[in-house]
């Protein structure tokens, strides 16, 4: 019995570990896995000194400076807040011309109505609805070690419905207009608007930890395959109220 | 005060230990020095931040850049989209007349390149965190696999990078 491609990998990259005694005893009596071994060692260096082609120099930065940075006071709220309206400008402009976008039908509706003349006090007011996917507006994000989604406080009312996916990301969804999206390392932050609304997460079966919370309530968790929700899920899914 | 101490020497002893090799993956990763500088540092500056050690730190860093690195390709993405911006055009110079070791140290270069653009994301990742000594356990964390599943695959994509490369350079 040689040694199989994973022992042979996990022996050239020093990662036997109990295993280690034995794999050693068969090398002793079996050239074969011997050369094996060997060819592998041989393509492991070939490939560093492959890699090593494609190196530069770090920057010149300690551990000091980064601490020092990090402590320092978050310069950047007029960044923030300008990289976040070129983002919304670049994201609309993705909207518009995404085949079946809302947008230019919902500008045409915009501009005819004001072309009439009609006062603001009398403009009626969209209702956000749900169903109607082509008014959605949301985000999806790759779920690393842990993700919190974190709906802002106010205004009160209006539900989460979770479903678990076999999808790759976490999406956040809601109607065009009651929220706006925001990501962040491990964190999306929505941040509601306008009258509650129903908003959808879609969570994947395979994300490790994926938490909802709203202000400091938690609402759903889901670590590993343990769930806990605020409320029991119906027919797989959780429905969940905003406080 | 004691808890912020200990966390600051556990966070400079972290940066002495990974912090080249972390730029010097993402750097291989992305082809762009500059870039990687900055993602590298970046994530020491959000685990200093956290204020607390994860579990497996070197995996949350690999974590945290990758996840950098895939936002400022996607914004670059969607600047490139919108403005119909040919990186080529902004970062490629007309190159100076080499010798012949530094044109032959360019083709290997190009084609090491070509041959990691080849692998599939995970495996190319794989490669490189793994030659940067990354253990197979925070290899696991860092790209959500299966530590048991991680020599095989390691094995394959050491075998498919080489396949990449034969042709282009002396596999001898």
């Amino acid at each position: 019995m040689h040694l199989d491609e994973a022992q042979v990998a996990r022996l050239v990259d020093g990662e036997l570990g109990a295993e280690a005694i034995a794999v050693q005893a068969h090398l002793a009596e079996c050239a074969d896995c011997r050369a094996r071994v060997e060819a592998a060692g041989r393509e492991v260096d070939w490939l560093d000194r492959r890699l090593q082609t494609l190196d530069h120099d770090p920057p010149a930065v300690t551990a000091a400076v980064l601490a020092r940075r990090a402590a320092a006071p978050r310069a950047g709220w007029r960044w923030r807040w300008a990289a976040g309206v070129a983002l919304a400008v670049g994201l609309a402009g993705v909207a518009w011309a995404a085949p079946g976008s809302p947008l230019p039908g919902l500008v045409r509706r915009l501009t005819e109505w004001a072309s009439r003349g009609s006062s603001l006090a009398t403009a009626p007011v969209a209702t956000p609805d749900p169903g109607r996917r082509g008014d959605d507006a949301g985000i999806s994000v790759r779920p690393g070690a842990e993700l919190v989604i974190e709906f802002g406080s106010s205004p009160a009312g209006g539900t989460i419905n979770v479903e678990l996916t076999d999808e790759a990301e976490v999406v956040v969804r809601g109607p065009a207009g009651a929220a706006t999206f925001t990501s962040e390392e491990e964190r999306v932050v929505v941040e509601r608007e306008g009258p509650p609304a129903a908003f959808e997460v879609r969570v994947p079966h395979a994300a490790p930890r994926v938490e909802i919370r709203a202000g400091a309530t938690r609402l759903f968790l889901k670590a590993g395959d343990r769930i806990t929700a605020a409320t029991p899920p119906v027919a797989g899914r959780y429905s969940l109220t905003l406080p | 005060m004691v808890a912020a101490s200990s966390f600051e020497a556990a966070f400079a002893a972290l940066f002495d230990a990974h912090f080249r090799r972390l730029f010097r993956y993402l750097d291989r990763l992305s082809g762009e020095p500059d870039l990687a500088a900055d993602l590298a540092q970046e994530a020491f500056v959000r685990l200093y931040r956290r204020g607390a050690m994860p579990d497996v730190p070197q995996a949350w860093l690999v974590t945290v850049a990758l996840n950098l690195f895939r936002n400022a390709r996607a914004s670059r993405s969607r600047r490139r989209s919108l403005l119909g911006v040919v990186r080529g055009e902004l970062t490629q110079a007309d190159p100076a007349p080499a010798p012949d070791a530094a044109l032959l140290a360019s083709e290997e270069r190009s084609a090491v390149r070509a041959a990691l653009d080849r692998l599939p994301e995970r495996d190319r990742r794989l490669l490189l965190l793994r030659a940067e000594g990354y253990s197979y356990r925070e290899l696991a964390a860092a790209l959500r696999l299966n530590e048991a599943s991680v020599g095989v695959l390691l094995a394959r994509a050491r075998r498919a990078f080489r396949a990449h490369c034969e042709g282009w350079i002396d596999a001898s």
